[in-house]
């Protein structure tokens, strides 16, 4: 049986065979489906707002009302003055406050500008942003309201008070993610940077895991043992990648608007690129195989913040947004949103495929210089295991015979 | 008690550790390079505030002058910036969907007629909130941009009313003026919201690894050394833990004393600051111990505990509000250190907390530490407390067997 095949068929039983390779896969998998259930919800409502009305007429009766009539707030009824719903807001326990003064309909019924006062707390960055388009909207409509009563009473004609009071109006649509849902956006990227995690980890282990009788080996035998290995974790990163888009985003009615045919050759070409980029990192370093870990997953989790979804890459200094363009993670993801969200063609996604295939022949270059350079370093063949087994003794010291 | 002493004697351990990670130089080089790169590299990657000047493309069919101010509108508004585009909706829909506009704005061509016929006049936007962040800045410019565009037109039209001002008609349209304070980031900054939590994150991750890391490697000397498995006692992850504390602290201080302020990201008062974070990564040691406990190698720490890194984070109530959560998972957040820690953070950071009010917080990291020592207790010595059970159970067999 040939090299390749062995190493193959060795890597894949190796989830079965070591414990430590059965728990990466529960936990992968643990990982994303706590990601799904958190955001099974899918957005935030009844967020807590304290509303202080000292003025009490038909008027802020009517604001109060239309506060609690959506979905996104509820007003807490706990706070009766200003200093309970102050503390409730410290506190954390309410996201904002209102505050409605004594004058308020006075002042509008004699034509003076009343106001209403909010307190937000922003310390909660997404409840705070929700509580305000919502407030806003509220009282905004409220004094629409208001103005389109006393435009009515000044002898505006009934068809035109809303032109008058808001003569251009928005009309919002949204072609992607129409409903605006925190876990359209979020679940997809979180949980497919579990399976860049693990076609990162799992290529070094690759590199990790000893060879079986490898001092026996030539140096061409070991590089097709170690290629079948890869090829082993490149199936089942694949498999993964296909049962999270079709198994496990279901759950939360995340569906591909796009045909598969469209996304998997960027699933193909993100796996490969992946696992281009940490055996670059293990050829480079390859009697280091702990710092090439390291370097590789310091990079991998830095992915994540830098890959231009939740922070955008024009925001990002220079040098941040060109490691992004690196990384193969920035390109899937944004593919992975544009095939989720649309029904895309490849026209659509071209960009980010061109991007993956510049970054595999880069790291392909890499670890292709590396081999060579090495090959003429080192021509005689000598044992990997050898050689890790000496670094590990100088580390450990020599007691005992080595296993 | 003798043997006791030899075997486990804190200081010993201590340096028995500090002399070990000498002679293996890479734990060393985990613990001097995490606490310092990573931070770095998110204060780095934030170090814009906010997220500005999305492009909105504008599709103007109407080009008259009030189209031309909605335009300049749009324009000179921080979140916006707008982009006149002469081609059809369908190519710039294209660039919707291939994120090259996080807006478009159709004018229709009779968008001036109808204002000055007193109708009302719908623009189209179109925004992709497929990233949640871009799509709730650009689309915020834009309303307020209109807005602002709107009331002028509307406060002309008024004015030609009977007996009207040009006070009297702004009164008239806008009788409730909206008076809003943002309390604790005042400014709405997202990144100062996000990175001093994420900086908790990095030191819990960073705690876990690093006695995971220490264990594994240890483990794997004892292997290759084929020495016999030692049982490290509670007391010996602590001694081992304060030689790690050391690169700790040095990693809060560069990352909270000279990082933060460099950066502008909120660190409240250290006196109250650095005893919370010690009294976090205290309440996580025990639970390193529980995962340390496994590890037979120096990897599986990486290849593991990052899995946990983004639920943890989602859990911490921080990034996605606990009352948003599903029930079972409330329950959870409260069993882990980081959701107390991210509750006490945002008063430590952002509201000028007293030590009064951060008591709470310290109670629960108390009784977690308690709750995660036994666990941890329970796991070190689980073979000797089967050898119990067992012992106990044959005793209790034998005795019915008599009976």
């Amino acid at each position: 049986m040939s090299n390749f095949i062995r190493g193959f068929l060795g890597f894949s039983a190796i989830y079965f065979r070591k414990p430590k390779f059965f728990a990466i896969v529960l936990l992968l998998f643990l990982s994303m489906g706590s990601i799904c259930y958190i955001f099974s919800q899918h957005t935030v409502t009844g967020i807590p707002v304290a509303v202080i009305d000292h003025d009490n007429s038909s008027l802020s009766r009517q604001i109060r009302l239309f506060l609690s009539a959506g979905n996104d707030l509820r007003v807490d009824e706990s706070a009766q003055t200003i200093d309970e719903a102050k503390t409730l807001l410290r506190q954390s326990q309410i996201a904002a406050l209102v505050y409605i003064p004594e004058d308020l309909s006075r002042r509008v019924k004699s034509q003076e500008q009343a106001t209403i006062y909010i307190f937000e707390d922003a310390s909660q960055y997404l409840l705070a942003k929700n509580v305000n388009k919502t407030l806003l909207n509220v009282l905004k409509t409220s004094s629409y309201g208001v103005a389109a009563i006393a435009l009515q009473k000044r002898g505006v004609p009934k068809a035109e008070i809303i032109p008058a009071v808001q003569p251009i109006s928005i009309n919002v649509e949204r072609p992607f993610n129409a409903l605006t849902l925190y876990s359209f956006y979020l679940v997809p990227i979180l949980t497919f940077f579990g399976i860049y995690l693990f076609c990162v980890l799992l290529t070094c282990a690759c590199f990790q895991v000893p060879l079986p009788n490898e001092s026996a080996k030539p140096r061409r035998q070991k590089r097709l043992f170690y290629l079948g290995r890869l090829f082993a974790v490149y199936t089942v990163s694949v498999v993964f990648a296909l049962i999270l888009l079709y198994l496990i985003y279901p759950l939360l009615d995340i569906e591909l608007k796009s045909p598969l045919a469209v996304f998997l050759p960027t699933i193909l070409l993100f796996t490969l690129s992946t696992q281009l980029f940490a055996s670059a990192f293990n050829v480079v370093l390859y009697h280091n195989k702990i710092l090439a870990m390291q370097g590789c997953l310091l990079l991998t989790m830095m992915t994540l913040m830098v890959s231009g979804l939740t922070w955008p890459l024009e925001s990002m200094p220079i040098y941040v947004r060109i490691f992004a363009h690196l990384m193969p993670a920035t390109p899937v993801l944004h593919a992975l949103q544009t095939v989720l969200h649309f029904n895309a063609n490849f026209t659509h996604i071209a960009a980010y495929n061109l991007l993956l295939l510049q970054q595999c022949l880069l790291f392909f270059i890499i670890i292709a210089v590396s081999i060579a350079a090495y090959d003429m370093i080192f021509p005689k063949t000598r044992s990997t295991h050898s050689r890790a087994l000496k670094g590990l003794k100088r580390v450990h010291g020599e007691q005992g015979e080595v296993v | 008690m003798k043997n006791f002493i030899k075997n486990h004697n804190p200081i010993l351990n201590f340096i028995d550790e500090a002399k070990f990670c000498a002679k293996a130089k890479f734990p060393l080089v985990f613990l001097l390079a995490v606490p310092l790169i990573y931070p770095l590299f998110i204060s780095l990657t934030y170090k814009n505030e906010q997220v500005i000047e999305r492009n909105v493309a504008i599709i103007d069919l109407d080009n008259s002058p009030i189209s031309r101010q909605l335009i300049l509108n749009i324009d000179s508004h921080q979140n916006t910036r707008a982009i006149k585009y002469e081609a059809k909706l369908d190519d710039a829909l294209h660039k919707l969907i291939t994120k090259e506009f996080d807006a478009v704005i159709w004018l229709p061509p009779d968008l001036s007629q109808r204002v000055k016929r007193r109708e009302l006049a719908d623009i189209q936007v179109y925004a992709s909130s497929s990233n949640m962040l871009t799509y709730a800045t650009s689309l915020l410019g834009i309303q307020i941009a209109t807005l602002q565009s709107s009331s002028l037109i509307a406060a002309d039209h008024a004015q030609l009313l009977p007996n009207t001002s040009p006070r009297a008609a702004k009164v008239t349209l806008d009788p409730i003026h909206i008076s809003e304070h943002v309390l604790s980031n005042p400014s709405y900054s997202y990144s100062s919201f996000l990175v001093p939590v994420l900086f908790f994150l990095v030191f819990q991750q960073f705690t876990w690894i690093a006695i995971g890391f220490i264990m594994g490697f240890r483990r794997e000397h004892e292997i290759i050394a084929q020495k016999a498995r030692k049982t490290y006692w509670f007391i010996d992850y602590i001694a081992f833990f304060l030689f790690d504390l050391l690169f700790i602290i040095i990693g809060l201080a560069f990352v909270f004393g000279v990082l933060s302020p460099l950066f502008g990201w909120p660190t409240g008062n250290y006196r109250l600051l650095f005893p919370f974070l010690a009294a976090f990564l205290l309440a996580q040691f025990p639970l390193g111990v529980c995962f340390a406990e496994f590890y037979r190698d120096r990897y599986a720490p990486f290849q593991t505990l990052l899995f946990l890194a983004i639920p943890c984070f989602m859990l911490s109530g921080h990034v996605w509000p606990i009352q948003a959560l599903p029930p079972l998972l409330q329950d959870a957040a409260h069993a882990l250190a980081i959701y107390p820690a991210a509750s006490a953070a945002e008063l430590i950071l952002y509201k000028k907390a007293t030590l009064a009010e951060l008591m709470p917080y310290y109670k629960a990291l108390a009784e977690l530490f308690v709750y995660y020592s036994l666990a941890a207790i329970a796991i070190i010595h689980r073979y000797d407390f089967l050898k119990l059970f067992r012992r106990v159970w044959a005793k209790n067999d034998g005795a019915q067997n008599q009976i």
